[in-house]
């Protein structure tokens, strides 16, 4: 069955100044899949997704969104196909939850933004996805770390995109909303068909994600299928440079990566 | 409590249309009464019944009320207008709550072509100067956003610094043109480095008036996707904005403003700060209200400032720059130490 990609990377390649950052990376991403991206710190991740995002340009290769070059797209209207929540999102003033959720509806309203109840109902469910529709009157920056997280999290799916970014969407999130996230990805993907690419360092909720993943090292894909094929031991301890296990959930026979702490002490007081 | 007392400085969650003309209709109204209550207010008291009467144009009363104060308290308006929403969108697009015209030195960028087109001897009521003085705001609000840029971010305090030293630049090449002017082209130049309001034709006041409103117009179109830019520069592109033309567009539309204000009232500082930032703790920072809101709100606020400093001395006057100084001057050192302690709590 030929499924038609709706967002496809092509042999793309980054580089800042003379530092290439990123390159030779081919993935096509299938409208309800989740492809969770992984590797170490600078291996050119969040590169990765700015150029996903149309936000940077790349140096070589080409990113399609439904078959049609990425930077050939009007903005507004990518915008309505494609969400992007990057890491460390900021907000300057001390905007609504309201407001804030309300503006992932305007590339779908007229230039001037005027919401009207149909798109008030649909942020607010969306925040209620979230746990923070009982905020909606307060400021931003009244809210905790993660509660302003989740509320950024709300407007990127109040766009109603077929295509999710996320750059490491938990780093402020507990335990709770870590699983409630990923409940909701699996959902609006096999639901709505949402393709999402998802950045993240937890190797185990990437696991219990994504349908493929893909790691990279060093800038280039070091290896790219479902979970269970990528994550062995070897490969992953080679690429995060860390001694790590892989054991296999006996509820889901997925696969759960358990770090070596022990034998890292051990390793660095024989040295 | 204390939760309540701060629940009640929540603005509404979200600006719907009705709430929008009921605060512009308020502040408008508020405005008119100020336009009219200071134009009352002055060393000369005046009798209502001889100002108005009949087909009287003769009186002294009138000729005070028609001639000299409603042309002045008119022409505060339409600064104070300009100045504030000049401030409001230049706060939401780099950021940043200090920013004014006149502390970024568009304002003095601004005085300092017209003066020069003055002293090269154009005619003070001609479209020239103010023409003159939206191309030298244009060029300084530019300068000032460039200078204060590293990779594509405005550094806010580098960006006060780098105003800094417009402001002194201007002052330099004022003092310049100045000193190479004749002495009663100097006598001129005075007036743009002050700051003040003085009595002007109806014609003038209504041609900086069509300016002022033809700015607010243009920018209003683009206050939501302003509203956008508050989650940055790529957070705005992701959610549809073309960040590089609203840039262009609001650089276009506030020197309009400051253009405007200043080929008429020299620089007055501090109202495009105050009058934003007082607005969006009350009103909160959605720009679609916040912008239009400034405008009227910096009419009501210059208008005031006016009425004190005519009246404050007894019989002679101040410039009203000093008195809007005198206001803003503290008020930015708070801000200044509010937002240094805000990004400390931060780390």
């Amino acid at each position: 069955m030929a499924v038609v990609p709706v967002l496809e990377a092509v042999d793309l390649g980054f580089a800042y100044g003379r530092r290439q950052v990123l390159g030779d990376v081919t993935a096509a991403l299938a409208p309800g899949e989740v492809l969770g991206v992984i590797g170490p710190n600078g291996s050119g991740k969040s590169t990765l997704v700015r150029l996903l995002g149309g936000l940077a340009a790349p140096r070589a290769g080409e990113v399609r969104l439904g078959g049609r070059p990425l930077l050939a797209w009007p903005r507004r209207e990518r915008a309505r196909w494609l969400a992007v929540v990057p890491q460390d999102a900021r907000l300057e003033f001390a905007f609504t939850v309201l407001e804030v959720a309300l503006m992932g509806r305007a590339p779908h309203l007229s230039s001037l933004g005027f919401a009207g109840p149909s798109d008030v109902a649909r942020v607010r469910e969306v925040l209620g996805w979230f746990e923070v529709d009982h905020l909606v009157t307060r400021r931003m920056d009244d809210l905790s770390g993660g509660e302003r997280q989740r509320v950024f999290l709300a407007r990127a799916f109040a766009q109603d995109p077929r295509v999710l970014l996320l750059d490491e969407p938990t780093a402020h999130l507990d335990l709770r909303h870590q699983r409630l996230l990923s409940e909701l990805l699996r959902t609006r993907a096999r639901v709505d068909g949402l393709a999402i690419v998802m950045v993240l360092h937890d190797l185990n909720l990437v696991a219990a994600t994504c349908d493929r993943v893909l790691v990279l090292a060093g800038g280039r894909p070091a290896a790219l299928g479902p979970p269970a094929v990528v994550y062995r031991a070897e490969l992953l301890a080679r690429v995060f440079d860390a001694p790590l296990e892989v054991r296999y959930d006996p509820a889901t026979g997925g696969p759960l990566v358990v770090p070596c702490w022990a034998a890292a002490a051990t390793e660095a007081n024989l040295r | 409590m204390a939760r309540g007392a701060s629940e009640q400085r929540v603005p509404a969650a979200y600006l719907t249309a009705r709430r929008l003309v009921g605060v512009l209709l308020l502040l408008g109204g508020l405005l008119v009464a100020s336009l009219l209550a200071a134009t009352l207010i002055g060393p000369t008291p005046i009798r209502l019944a001889a100002a108005l009467g009949g087909d009287a144009g003769e009186t002294p009363d009138h000729a005070i009320v028609f001639q000299a104060r409603l042309p002045r308290v008119l022409l505060g308006g339409v600064v104070g207008a300009s100045l504030a929403a000049a401030g409001a969108v230049l706060q939401a697009l780099l950021g940043n709550a200090l920013a004014d015209p006149h502390l970024l030195g568009v304002s003095a960028g601004a005085a300092v072509a017209g003066v020069v087109v003055l002293v090269a001897g154009a005619d003070p009521v001609s479209p020239l100067v103010p023409g003159a003085a939206f191309l030298g705001a244009l060029a300084t609000v530019a300068a000032v956003f460039l200078g204060a840029r590293t990779g594509g971010r405005t550094s806010p305090h580098a960006i006060l610094l780098v105003g800094v030293v417009c402001n002194a630049l201007a002052a330099s090449a004022i003092m310049l043109v100045n000193a190479i002017a004749s002495y009663t082209q100097a006598q001129g130049v005075l007036f743009w480095i002050m700051g003040a309001l003085s009595t002007q034709s109806y014609a003038l006041v209504g041609a900086v008036a069509v300016y002022a409103t033809l700015g607010l117009g243009w920018l209003w179109r683009h206050a939501h996707a302003l509203n956008l830019l508050a989650a940055g520069e790529e957070g705005a592109a992701s959610l549809g904005v073309d960040v590089e033309r609203t840039r262009r567009a609001v650089f276009f539309g506030a020197a309009l403003l400051v253009g405007a204000a200043v080929s008429v009232s020299g620089m007055i500082g501090f109202v495009g700060l105050i009058v934003p930032h007082v607005l969006r703790l009350i009103l909160g920072p959605d720009l679609r209200l916040l912008l239009p809101a400034s405008f009227l709100g910096g009419a009501i606020f210059l208008v005031w400032a006016d009425t004190l400093a005519r009246t404050v001395l007894g019989t002679s006057e101040l410039p009203v720059g000093v008195v809007t100084a005198f206001l803003g001057g503290p008020f930015f050192v708070w801000l200044l130490r509010r937002s240094l302690r805000v990004g400390t709590e931060a780390r």
